[in-house]
């Protein structure tokens, strides 16, 4: 018996391969069931089966089900959820097989919200225009709970044909749905959008309050509304009292704040050589006065989290991975604050532009401050900077290393000249000499 | 020749009621081996294969068969009101009757594909299947025609409550996607053999076919009036569409000095079978040869090439004359008769 169905039946624009299935059936005016035998090579298909279809595939099954149907393979992968992993969901760390349903499925529940906010498996949403020619037509995206308005037909989706009928969208409603569209790619930039906008649609996304699209059966216009704001709030990179970070914790909010201007580079190596402290010569021009609340140092590690926040885009979180542990949360803390302040200010902007400005000397001068943190407390680098300036008071030596050439942080017993801040102007005095002398050293060290 | 059999074996047997290998039946890549150097086993092998791939030999019944044809598709084609004209082959068994419609059918195929322009299941296009093969299973009941036919071509299954006019409705929506011509429905004697309420059904569901969908029908069968296939009300409408009925292997057996059918074939078989060796022949054109093929034959064509096929692949390996002494090394019942 042939293997193969006798027809080429093509997907719709952007279908999703349930819906996809269904047609089939329909169009060869089988059960659903009798495709998925073939399809999916099982003796006994179960709704089970038609279910968890349209989720991920392994590659055979792929190969096996492009053949019966007479598709190309990467057809059938692009009518998968599996096609979002990287951008609207996240199947990091689960085993794909658990949705396979090609495979022997498990007979409990799987549990496919982990993967990121799905409409339930048994909602069917629909456009009334999209579905005017092909009934049984579903796209891949109405599954996605943050999928609510049909751009193209500017109608709501709906359970419902006739619900959706009479309601008119707006533009901007429009545009924030087609601003979520155009990030359905996987990059981490667009993942790092849905994990925002995931963040800022909380109330609606948790259970047991009711999920976005449920909202939609009960009023359409607040839950619009909502969806546009926190659109729109997901997208203001840098201004965290724009985005309502006031009252989250700070470890959460530390991880949805990013910067709004980005610094292209091509390595990340780089970053990882980045100070603790931003040195003196960029932090005192612009970043000194803009933070002239906090102290020195403090100031400075506020202005290094936001360079390294401005190289790749990086959310606070992920740049003070850069920090010595025991000062990351103290570090998010101070950067919050800050930046809250600035911003009620109307300084933020200015603050990432000095930030930005800052990434930038930092990866043109291209120095390894951890290096520099590692031999900063050895005699012989000691050695090397007294002999330089041997009028140099000893005991501040020491400190200028680890504060002014490592730029990171001393020891929990705070030197006086740190907290006077005479070391500022022990470096004006000494610091050009001492420099040059362990710049040489450390090229000695290396040939 | 151990080895080159366990070679010949492990081919795979194709199969007409398996829509996956019209491809290799259709467009069925036969050369010529290349006679002349020393015979080895290799080439005994290759010119065995030759042989019993040589296809198509023309005789009267293929010819008349294809006329058949061709003349219900033009009158299926231009037809007023959408009534069938089916074509009956009717036969001895052996006589050659599946034989003749196949090559009909895979010749209008490989025609058909040939200007596709595409393999005929390439992927991305609906499949061509421009002819079907089924066969009427022994103790045939209820839908099994409709349901060998839908698994030849290959849709999921229909419910199993579906009845015959679910069936060939699903049928007729298909058969223009598919490019469906014609429809040979081999043994369909079968079809009466019951005599019961099952026969009745299933000469409905024939006649059902030959009028419910846009192909040409072609019923291949032995003893249809015996069977009691075409009796009845449903029977009757079936044996006055099939204007083109024609009996097949009805030959005059060979005389003393005409040349007739049987001659025909012996001069056929001549000129399609090969020896490897140069210094044998082929003899199957002499009057005592033609008469003995005939008797052993029994009259039936059919046998009489497959006879003659398996006589060559004798004298290929025993590089001897391919002539009545072969013919008589190979025949089915020895006691039969004695070679001239």
């Amino acid at each position: 018996m042939t293997t193969r169905f006798p027809l080429r039946i093509e997907p719709l624009p952007g279908e999703w391969w349930r819906s996809y299935l269904q047609r089939v059936a329909a169009r060869y005016r089988v059960h659903p069931f009798a495709v998925l035998e073939r399809v999916y090579g099982i003796d006994r298909p179960e709704r089970r089966h038609l279910r968890w279809s349209g989720i991920v595939m392994s590659d055979s099954a792929v190969a096996h089900s492009a053949r019966v149907v007479n598709l190309a393979p990467d057809e059938i992968r692009a009518m998968h959820l599996k096609l979002l992993d990287g951008s609207a969901l996240d199947f990091t760390g689960r085993d794909l097989d658990e949705f396979n349903p090609a495979a022997s499925l498990s007979a409990t529940r799987l549990h496919l919200r982990h993967v990121g906010p799905l409409v339930h498996a048994a909602t069917d949403r629909v456009c009334p225009s999209c579905v005017e020619g092909s009934p049984l037509y579903r796209a891949t995206s109405w599954r996605l709970q943050v999928h609510l308005v049909c751009t193209r037909h500017r109608l709501p989706l709906s359970h419902h044909l006739e619900a959706a009928a009479d309601t008119e969208i707006d533009d901007e409603v429009c545009a924030a749905q087609q601003t979520v569209l155009d990030r359905l790619s996987p990059t981490a930039e667009n993942a790092a959008f849905f994990k925002d906008l995931y963040a800022q649609l909380g109330p609606y996304l948790k259970r047991p309050a009711p999920s976005l699209d449920q909202a939609l059966t009960v009023s359409t216009e607040p839950t619009l509304e909502s969806f546009r704001e926190a659109v729109h709030r997901a997208l203001a990179y840098g201004y965290p009292h724009y985005q309502g970070f006031d009252g989250w914790p700070f470890a959460r909010a530390a991880s949805h704040l990013r910067p709004p201007h980005e610094v292209v580079i091509h390595d990340n190596r780089s970053v990882r050589c980045f100070p603790h402290l931003l040195p003196m010569h960029l932090f005192a021009p612009g970043l000194s006065d803009l933070l002239h609340r906090a102290q020195i140092r403090p100031a400075r590690a506020i202005g290094a989290a936001g360079a390294a926040m401005c190289v790749g885009a990086r959310s606070l979180s992920q740049s003070l991975e850069l920090f010595p542990p025991g000062r990351r949360n103290t570090t998010a803390r101070l950067v919050m604050t800050h930046l809250l302040n600035l911003e009620r200010e109307g300084r933020a902007e200015q603050f990432w532009q000095l930030c930005a400005s800052a990434a930038l000397q930092l990866l043109k001068e291209n120095v390894d401050y951890r290096q520099r943190e590692q031999v900063c407390d050895r005699d012989q680098t000691y050695d090397v900077a007294t002999s330089a300036e041997p009028s140099a008071y000893p005991r501040t030596v020491r400190t200028w290393l680890v504060d002014q050439w490592a730029c990171t942080y001393t020891s929990s017993n705070v030197r006086p000249s740190v907290r006077d801040g005479s070391i500022e102007h022990f470096d004006r005095l000494y610091g050009p000499g001492m420099r040059a002398a362990l710049n040489a050293h450390l090229r000695e060290c290396a040939a | 020749m151990g080895d080159v059999m366990t070679e010949l074996t492990i081919h795979r047997r194709l199969m007409p009621q398996d829509i996956d290998d019209w491809k290799h039946l259709v467009m069925n890549q036969n050369p010529r081996p290349e006679l002349g150097g020393p015979v080895t086993d290799t080439l005994r092998e290759r010119v065995d294969a030759y042989n019993q791939r040589i296809g198509t030999i023309v005789t009267r019944d293929t010819k008349a068969v294809a006329e058949a044809i061709r003349r219900a598709h033009f009158e299926n084609d231009h037809s007023a009101y959408g009534s069938a004209t089916c074509v009956i082959i009717s036969g001895p068994p052996m006589s050659g009757k599946t034989h003749a419609a196949l090559t009909c059918a895979f010749s209008e195929t490989r025609d058909i594909w040939g200007r596709l322009g595409r393999e005929p299941d390439a992927e991305g296009f609906d499949r061509s299947v421009p002819w079907a093969y089924v066969e009427v299973p022994k103790l045939a009941r209820g839908l099994s025609v409709l349901k060998s036919l839908w698994t030849f071509i290959g849709p999921p299954e229909l419910a199993p409550r579906a009845t015959a006019a679910d069936y060939l409705h699903a049928l007729r929506k298909l058969a223009p996607s598919i490019g469906l011509r014609g429809i040979v429905i081999d043994d369909s004697h079968g079809v009466g053999q019951r005599q019961n309420e099952d026969s009745r059904l299933l000469a409905d569901i024939l006649k059902g076919i030959i009028t419910g969908l846009p192909a040409t029908i072609v019923l291949v069968g032995t003893g249809f009036d015996e069977s009691g296939v075409l009796r009845g009300s449903a029977g009757d409408q079936v044996r006055l569409r099939g204007a083109r009925w024609i009996d097949v292997g009805k030959w005059h057996p060979p005389s003393a000095t005409g040349i007739g059918d049987w001659e025909l074939l012996g001069k056929n078989l001549s000129e399609r079978l090969i020896l490897p060796n140069p210094g044998t022949s082929i003899r199957l054109t002499t009057r005592g040869t033609i008469r003995y093929l005939h008797e052993g034959s029994r009259g039936r064509p059919g046998l009489a090439v497959e006879w003659a096929k398996r006589a060559a692949s004798y004298a290929v390996w025993h590089d001897v004359d391919l002539d009545a002494t072969a013919l008589a090394a190979t025949l089915a019942e020895p006691s039969f008769g004695e070679a001239p």
